[in-house]
């Protein structure tokens, strides 16, 4: 039994102290969270004041008695509500340029948490908005990813590594003051661990909620939102699906079961592929059928966690040999032409 | 440097790795407890919300809510309308203006769809719940006209209706009032007039549900009554550093399209 026990704890420690893990996983994370920040930024900004600016003044009823007033500093340091319409605009767009530098992976050290301050700042202006649905997961997986190396894979600090002939993880400090490697190793696993976590949190509990719900029993839920004005993308897509009776039965009830069984899901190979799956079609399906992409990608990003490393660098693997396929052949074609071609 | 300094060197180093990793490991699990309170649905005997202390720690970085489509999901269309009575200055005749569904001009276009949450549904959806807390003579204020006493004798009239009440639901019903006025008013100066002619501003939330699982198959089918949420006339309301522009130049392109 205290074998057993200290066997655990050593293996605990090992996990946490070795290498960096979901190296990809978090990759896929940076890009993704980076992008829908860039989206969302891009298609709010035509209206940016009706929401944001000086056209929302009339929300102080309720953006006044939001938890996202208590941000501690540096995070109320940035956007202000007393800005006028213009400084508000030149804000934006910083945030959406380091927006942009975090999904392309530059300098992640410093512009990682400069663009979860800035995020958190630019979305406690007008919170009835930004610290509602997916905003909130969004928030909290960005507290956990700026602990971790998000410059791992796919990303411009990675492609500089390289050229230079650097290891592909990044040192855990300034070159001045270096910090033992094992500290960096230490935060990014644990924010790998509280990744894993959220998801599982979320998954279960919302399953729970569910289960307090009766429609959610009789197996019929999923039918009200399809028909929803609020939800309905395309509607004649959401006709076809809820005038199918055992699609909205079956629906209903991996909605539910697919949820509450995801964490003992991802204990064996074959039912964590089937979990992560089964995750991805769901949120496909809330994308197009409920209008939720942003919660959708939210999620899904933070899924990739648990896809392994070895299945990532074998896709990644792949890819790269097919493009240099392609680049082969398309250089091979176009020197054929250049050698048909007549000379002038 | 001697090996076996090198290697004590290493013994310390890894004995403050794995002190480290200790405290980190406590704090993870702090973390996850705390998240899992927080989140986890009450069971029956326990009251509504998470402990306080999980709430302290929570909030405000933490906050979250997993209650998606559940415990059942919406299964009517959540509308806030809006109208306004106008006085012209010059003493013609009052006129009050046709109502407008804001919430339907709101999500308008696919794009403004899929960018949650629109700003009228939430002032819908928390009208209807601040509305469900008052009591039936409270309701009934809610109902008369305050455009020329004002909301602090509204707030005033609703704690006299009901003086055991609790304050908290009157604060909040006042609070979200003030929101859709707020709404209205701007919504009463892009379409229809200005602070001289808006006399007053009025809204109404309307659940319109959709048809009935039960019916759907039934080409004839109606939807079930909507419930409706009619309160009484308000003043404008603008509150300072409005830009009166800005809104009714998106307004209008979203009313008009």
């Amino acid at each position: 039994m205290g074998h057993a026990l200290e066997r655990l704890l050593r293996a605990g420690r090992d996990w946490l102290l070795g290498e960096k893990r979901a190296g990809h996983g978090l990759a896929v994370m940076r890009i993704g969270y980076g992008a829908i920040t860039l989206i969302t930024l891009v298609l709010y900004l035509p209206d940016y004041s009706y929401t944001f600016g000086r056209g929302a003044a009339w929300t102080y009823p309720l953006r006044t008695t939001s938890a996202a007033n208590d941000y501690p500093w540096p995070i109320t340091a940035v956007f202000s509500r007393s800005d006028g319409d213009g400084v508000l605009l030149v804000k934006y767009v910083l945030l959406m340029a380091v927006a942009l530098l975090f999904t392309l992976g530059w300098r992640t050290r410093v512009v990682a948490p400069a663009f979860a301050v800035l995020w958190l700042s630019f979305s406690a202006l007008n919170p009835v908005v930004t610290n509602t649905g997916h905003y909130q997961t969004f928030r909290v997986m960005l507290l956990f990813i700026v602990f971790a190396d998000l410059s791992q894979h796919w990303s411009l600090d990675a492609l500089r590594r390289r050229r230079r002939g650097e290891p592909a993880s990044r040192a855990p400090g300034p070159r001045r003051w270096t910090p033992p490697a094992w500290l960096g190793r230490l935060l990014h696993n644990a924010a790998v661990v509280l990744v894993g976590y959220q998801i599982c949190v979320i998954y279960v509990t919302s399953a729970l909620w569910k289960l307090q719900g009766r429609m959610w029993e009789q197996g019929i839920a999923i039918y009200y939102p399809l028909r929803l004005e609020e939800l309905a993308l395309f509607p004649g897509l959401n006709d076809l699906v809820w005038k199918l009776t055992p699609i909205v039965y079956v629906g209903t009830w991996l909605g539910v079961y697919l949820q509450l069984l995801f964490p003992v899901m991802l204990l064996h190979r074959w039912t964590r592929l089937a979990g992560l799956i089964g995750v991805t079609v769901m949120h496909v399906g809330i994308a197009l059928l409920l209008s939720l992409p942003f919660f959708s990608a939210t999620m899904l990003c933070a899924d990739a966690v648990f896809i392994r490393e070895r299945s990532w660098r074998l896709v990644a693997d792949r890819t790269a040999a097919t493009l240099r396929h392609v680049r082969a052949r398309t250089g091979q074609l176009l020197r054929q032409r250049s050698a048909e071609a007549p000379a002038r | 440097m001697t090996s076996t300094t090198a290697r004590s060197d290493r013994t310390a180093r890894s004995r403050i790795a794995t002190a480290a990793a200790a405290v980190v490991a406590a704090l993870l699990a702090v973390h996850m407890a705390m998240t899992f309170l927080y989140n986890v649905p009450p069971a029956a005997d326990r009251s509504n919300t998470p402990p306080a202390f999980v709430d302290d720690y929570m909030s405000p970085l933490f906050v979250q809510d997993y209650k998606i489509f559940a415990p059942d999901p919406a299964s009517a269309d959540h509308q806030l309308w809006v109208r306004a009575w106008l006085v012209p200055p010059d003493g013609g005749e009052p006129e009050t203006t046709d109502w407008v569904n804001v919430s339907a001009v709101e999500i308008s276009s696919r794009t403004r769809r899929i960018l949650r949450k629109q700003l009228t549904i939430v002032g819908a959806e928390r009208m209807m719940a601040a509305w469900a807390r008052l009591d039936e003579a409270q309701r009934e204020v809610a109902g008369e006209n305050y455009h020329r006493t004002g909301l602090d004798a509204l707030r005033e009239d609703l704690v006299a209706a009901d003086p055991d009440g609790s304050p908290g639901d009157v604060d909040a019903f006042i609070r979200v009032t003030r929101f859709v006025d707020a709404y209205a008013t701007q919504v009463a100066y892009a379409l229809w007039g200005s602070p001289d002619t808006v006399r007053a501003v009025q809204t109404r939330v309307v659940y319109d549900p959709v048809v009935r699982w039960d019916d759907r198959n039934d080409p004839a089918a109606r939807r079930p009554a909507a419930t409706t949420v009619l309160t009484g006339w308000r003043p404008p309301l603008e509150y300072p550093g409005q830009d009166r522009e800005a809104f009714a130049r998106t307004f209008r392109s979203w009313f008009g399209a």
